[in-house]
This record gives structure tokens, sequence and C-alpha cells, in this order.
């Protein structure tokens, strides 16, 4: 009995340790389709062991849960803040950047919108409300129906500096909690506009407009005018099973699968 | 979020071969109604929903009353405010302390003999039609009595100012506000490092005033500046603009993505003062500030931190007066010569929220007495006695050592220092103690 107990206890505490969990919170851009993946590669890649809780609510919830320690790493779509950053630092958490990709924000309307391009300049009208009806940029009749992020998410900031010039979005906006909500209602409404990142661009019921004569896609990273690096945040002394994610994330089996996926890797641009 | 659902949504994965389910609060419902694709977050004291993810988030929330980016009017209405409590011991060959502060005219901020309510701020601030917003605070009266003995909370109007936003690079305010001459005086009391500012930052700080400003940062993604005109006087409310002007220009360079830093910002701040020397009449109630006696003043400056390590310097120059102010009602000559000061302060975080922080001083005027020495503290080593103190010099040099410990961020944290000051030309030879609790929310 006494030899059972022993061999239990050790067998226990051996698959305990041989389950680590890997919590990573923060961007539904990143957390939605790419990090799972990721995570799904670096399991793949030899590390059974590691356990993932990936929890994508937006940019804004990174920076808490590295500061309070409920995540390892943190996703955003965005640069951190430096109150993001000093309240972390208070807490004994010095967090390094890692730019891993770059993603292109398109615009997309309902497929069956007569609309196939717009220029920046419509673009920042159109989502600053300037713009109210497809009228007047020459499409059929209707009310403009604008979706966007909502205020926790990297990108509903980034759009508005990449596009709207940092202006405010219009109060009628629809806010919306991912990416794919946003196709998805667009592809429900013949009036609707939305932008999603280049992994989502190719939702059914929904198409990708030109800008400013550049079509969204991964061979135009550079000349498109709504592209933006986006990040993953780690402490500066990760744990063993952070630090290995990070090195594959940036390894070249990681950046396939973000290529894969729909973002740019970093060393394509 | 419901505490609930955000435990439903994480989902751990568990298998090498299966997808790995995630909670994108995206992928099959929204981030709050399950029942429409739509997001809602409004959040606040007056809902009872209290967003964050520790009891310490959580309470500090309590203070934002109403948040909801979707309320086409009302954004947010939150109440803002401070109170930081300090006591302090100091020697130059005849010992000063807090009770010493207290007797020099200090008795309503001193509580009991050994604890000063440093400062005590409360107020709100708003957001309004997605690109208004109106804050104000005011300095709280911490005996609670007015001149005639009545219960009053209120001792002056410490800001109230009103800003139209439309952009990060384009912001207009009109109101009252606390003029940001140097880099010290720009970072908030709740966030500076030091307990008490630098000798000439105060010196050269014009106060609280009435005016209008431009500011914005992010032009071609790196440059910042701000331009502002006020009206000299400061006053208990807002300015009568009568009393002359003060004009602060300024424009930075945000350089870190250049340099790999967590932020590294340069700039250059300039300050011209119409008045110099200016006081308002006192009243029973009020007692004004003094214009400082430099008709310009300039500094530039560098603030840069990476990981643990921060650093802030300053090369600060102000050009004297000479000539009559008015004060509280009196025309008096004064003769204030040209000064320079070169302030350094590094810091470095050693241990989970303990941070070392140091700062030297240095400071030269073109003639004698041309420095004085802090006038809040290491003047009182002249009291109770009054014996030979000559509080005014040529050269000043100052090192200051000091450890904070933050309990929840810059929000509630502890305080220490001290600070070994030598006058150059005058008597002051000493070190002051220091000790503080900072609150904020």
């Amino acid at each position: 009995m006494k030899t059972f107990i022993t061999l239990f206890t050790a067998a226990a505490t051996l698959s305990v340790a041989s389950a680590q969990t890997l919590s990573i919170k923060g961007s539904d851009t990143l957390g939605a389709k790419l990090v799972p993946q990721l995570a799904e590669g670096f399991k793949a890649a030899g590390n059974k062991g590691v356990k993932f809780e990936i929890a994508a609510e937006g940019s804004t919830t990174a920076f808490p849960a590295l500061a309070n320690g409920t995540a390892q790493i943190g996703m955003s779509s965005r640069k951190v803040k430096d109150d993001e950053r000093t309240f972390c630092k208070t807490k004994g958490v010095f967090i390094k950047e890692h730019g891993i990709c770059y993603d292109m924000l398109t615009v997309i309307v309902n497929k069956n919108s007569p609309l196939a391009k717009l220029s920046k300049a419509e673009v920042a009208k159109i989502f600053t409300g300037q713009i109210k009806d497809w009228s007047e940029i020459g499409g059929a009749p209707g009310k403009i129906s604008v979706y966007t992020r909502n205020t926790s998410s990297g990108t509903y900031k980034d759009w508005q500096k990449l596009a709207m010039g940092g202006r405010d979005y219009p109060s009628s906006s629809l806010k919306m909690a991912g990416n794919e909500q946003i196709a998805q209602e667009v592809a429900k409404n013949k009036n609707g506009i939305g932008y999603v990142g280049l992994a989502y661009s190719k939702t059914t019921g929904t198409k990708t407009l030109v800008i400013d004569g550049v079509e969204p896609i991964a061979a135009n990273a550079k000349k498109y005018t709504y592209a933006r690096l986006c990040y993953l945040y780690a402490p500066d002394k990760p744990s063993a099973e952070a630090d290995a994610f990070m090195k594959y994330v940036e390894s070249s089996a990681g950046q396939d699968i973000v290529r894969k996926v729909g973002f740019i890797p970093v060393a394509d641009l | 979020m419901h505490p609930m659902k955000s435990i439903k949504h994480i989902i751990v994965a568990t298998s090498l071969l299966g997808s790995i389910p995630v909670h994108a609060g995206t992928e099959t419902t929204p981030y709050i109604d399950e029942s429409s694709a739509l997001s809602t977050n409004a959040t606040g004291l007056l809902l009872g929903k209290f967003p964050g993810e520790t009891a310490w988030d959580r309470a500090w929330s309590g203070f934002t009353l109403y948040k909801n980016d979707d309320n086409q009017v009302l954004q947010e209405f939150s109440l803002q405010g401070r109170l930081q409590v300090q006591s302090i011991f100091g020697d130059d060959g005849d010992t000063f302390n807090t009770s010493d502060y207290k007797a020099a005219g200090n008795d309503e901020t001193v509580w009991g003999d050994d604890i000063e309510s440093r400062r005590a701020r409360f107020g709100f601030k708003s957001k309004w039609f997605q690109t208004w917003k109106l804050e104000g605070q005011i300095d709280v009266d911490v005996d609670a009595h007015d001149s005639s003995g009545d219960f009053s909370p209120y001792k002056d109007i410490y800001n109230l100012y009103l800003t139209y936003a439309p952009v990060d690079t384009f912001n207009l305010s009109v109101g009252k506000t606390k003029v940001k001459f140097s880099r010290e005086q720009e970072i908030s009391s709740k966030e500076i490092l030091t307990i008490e500012r630098s000798l000439i930052s105060n010196t050269l700080f014009p106060g609280e005033l009435t005016g209008a400003w431009v500011s914005g940062k992010g032009i071609q993604e790196y440059w910042l500046y701000e331009l502002g005109i006020y009206g000299g006087d400061r006053v208990r409310e807002f300015s009568s603009f009568n009393e002359g002007l003060v004009i602060l220009g300024k424009i930075g360079y945000d350089y870190s993505s250049q340099v790999g830093l967590d932020t590294a910002v340069a700039s250059l701040h300039y300050m011209h003062n119409s008045d110099p020397g200016y006081v308002k009449l006192k009243d029973a109630d009020f007692t004004p500030g003094t214009s400082p006696s430099f008709t310009d003043s300039i500094a530039l400056t560098n603030d840069i931190t990476s990981g643990r390590f921060g650093l802030t310097t300053e090369l600060l120059y102000g050009f004297g007066f000479d000539g009559t102010a008015e004060q509280s009602g009196i025309q008096k000559n004064i003769s204030q010569s040209d000064v320079i000061a070169l302030s350094v302060i590094p810091s470095y975080y050693i241990a989970n929220g303990l941070q070392l922080v140091g700062r030297l001083q240095l400071a030269n005027s073109d003639a004698g007495n041309g420095i004085t020495v802090p006038s809040r503290y290491e003047r009182l080593s002249k009291l109770p006695s009054g014996a030979n103190n000559d509080e005014k010099g040529n050269t000043y040099a100052s090192a200051y050592m000091g450890l904070n410990y933050y309990i929840y961020g810059h929000k509630l944290k502890l305080m220490n220092g001290i600070e070994y000051s030598h006058m150059g030309g005058g008597d002051y030879d000493g070190y002051t103690a220091m000790t503080g609790l900072r609150f904020s929310f």
C-alpha cells in the first residue's frame, strides 16, 4: 500500500509537471486565429506537454493581465501605451516587445454593393460620418451602416490613426466585438461597411475594396495604406514555456504559419 | 463582463491534433451580449459594473461613475483626486521637522505635529460628444474651516478647463490649469519619482493660471507641441487678465522607436513672463502665489526609460529681472540675476514594486544671492531661533536618494527620500529626510 501511494504521488506529480499551462491574453485580431494555430504548430513541434489558455478580448486586456501575472504573454495589435507599461513596471513586470507580423486592415462591404474601390479620403469621410449615404459617392441610395471594433480593441485605435486622421467615430457607428462579427454583419447588411484584418477578408457575403488603386493582398503590403505591425509582449524573464513559444513564433516555422493564416511575416516587408 | 462568462469563455486546449479552442469574445459570441453581435460595455459605479482583473482594479474602477463609449452625449464621468501626506526631518546644524513647518504658519495643513497634508484635491473629469472634455479639481482645505470659522472644505480652484480634442494632433483647451514649464512640472505629483521637485524647476514654475492653449502629438508620427497664453496672476479662481501674461511654447520629439527604448522624448520649452515678481493682494482665505522673477525661461529636457531603468535630464536657464514689481499692492524693487541649473534623475527598479531613485542638482546664478534654498522645508532651518542663516547664495548643489514602494501602481505608493543640499555663498548645508504616502484616483 505504501509503495502504491508513493508511486501514485510520483505519477501525479509528473503528470502535473508535464502539463505546463501557457496563458495568453489580449488582441482578438491575433488571438482568434493566428495564435491558436501557432499554439498548434508549437505543440506539433514537440511540445506536447504545454497547455494553452488563450483569451482574446482586445489588446487593452493584455497589459493588466501581464501586470497581474494572469497571462505570460500578451497579444496586441497596437503598441503598448506608456501608462500600461509603467503599471507593469510597478508590479515588477518588465515587458519586452516582439513584432511578430504585419496585418493589413481591409475595407469590406456587402458582396452586392456596386462599389469596388474607394479613395483614402472617402474612407476617412465615411468612417468619421461626413459621408452618410452611399449616393454621395456614386452608390445606390441608402444610409451607410458603419461597423467598427469596440474600444478595448487595439484595431479600433489603429483604424482611427491609419484611416481617420485621429478623429473620432460617429456616434451612430456600430461597435462589434471582433473581426468575425464585423464581417458577418456586413454580409447581412447591403448598406454595411467595416474594416477587418486580412485574415478575415474572405468572409462569405462580403468583398474587399481597392483603396487608392491598391488591392489589399499580401503582395501589396508595402504600398497598401492600412498596414500595421502586430505584437506579442512577454516579461523580460519569461517562463521556459513562454520563452520557447516566443522563439517558435519568430522561427521560420512560426512565420510560415503567420503567412498561411493571412498575416504577413515581419521579414517579408 | 460577468466573471462566470469570462471563465466559461476560456477554453483550454488539451489535444495535439485537435484545434485549440479559444475565447475570442468573437468567434461565436460578442463581448457582452450573446444575443446580439453588437458590443456594449457600459460600466461604472452608477451601473454597478466594476471592470478589472483584480480586487484593486475593481475598487479603483468605482471612481468611474459612468463610462459608455456608445452613449452619444456622455461617454465618461469620473471622480478624480489625490491625498498626499508626508513627514520630514532635517538638520543643517540646527534640526527642523514637520512640527516646525506647522509652527511656521502652516497649522491648517498639519495633522497633529508630524503629518503634513501635502496635497488634497478632489474633482471630476468627463468626456462629452466624443470630442469634448471637461475636467476640474479644487484644492481641499483639510482643516475644513474658512477664516471666519465656518465649515468650508473649499480652498481654491486648482484647475478647471474645457478641451476640444478632435484629433491627437490638435487639442484646444480654455480655462485654468497648471502651466507645465519643465519636464518635472509636466509630470503630475501623482507620478513624480522624488517627494519634492528640484529647486530651480520650482523657482521658474509660474503656477496655476487661466488661459488658452493648444497641444498635439504624433505630428508626422514623432513630433509633439504645445503653445499657450495665460493671465499672469496666480489667484484663487480665475485671472482678471489685467496683470500681465505668461506665454509657454514647447516642441518635442519622440525618438523611442529609433533607439529601441521603452520611451524617449527630447523637448525644448520656452516661457515668457511679462510681469515678473507680481503678487496679487492676499485675502483672508487665500494667499496668492508669486510670479517667477524671470522674464524668460528655457528648458531643454530628455526623458528616457528602458526596462528597469529611467533617466530624466533637464537643463534650465532663467533670464533674471531687475526692476519693480507690484507685490500685494506695493511696488517693490526686484533684483534677480540669471540662473542656470542641471537636474539629473536616474531611477531603477531593484525588486518587485521597489524603485530606487536618485537626483543630482547643480545650479549657478550670475550674481550673489541669485538662488534661494527650497522654501518648503530647508528654510525652516533658521527656526525657531531665527539665528544667522543666510538662505540665499550663488551656487547650489544637492543629491537625493529615495526608495519608492508601489502598492497599487502610482495610485497608492510609499515614498521615502533623503536629500543633502549645499548653498555656496550662503549658509545652508544640511540634509532633509522625507517619508510620505500618496493616494490618487
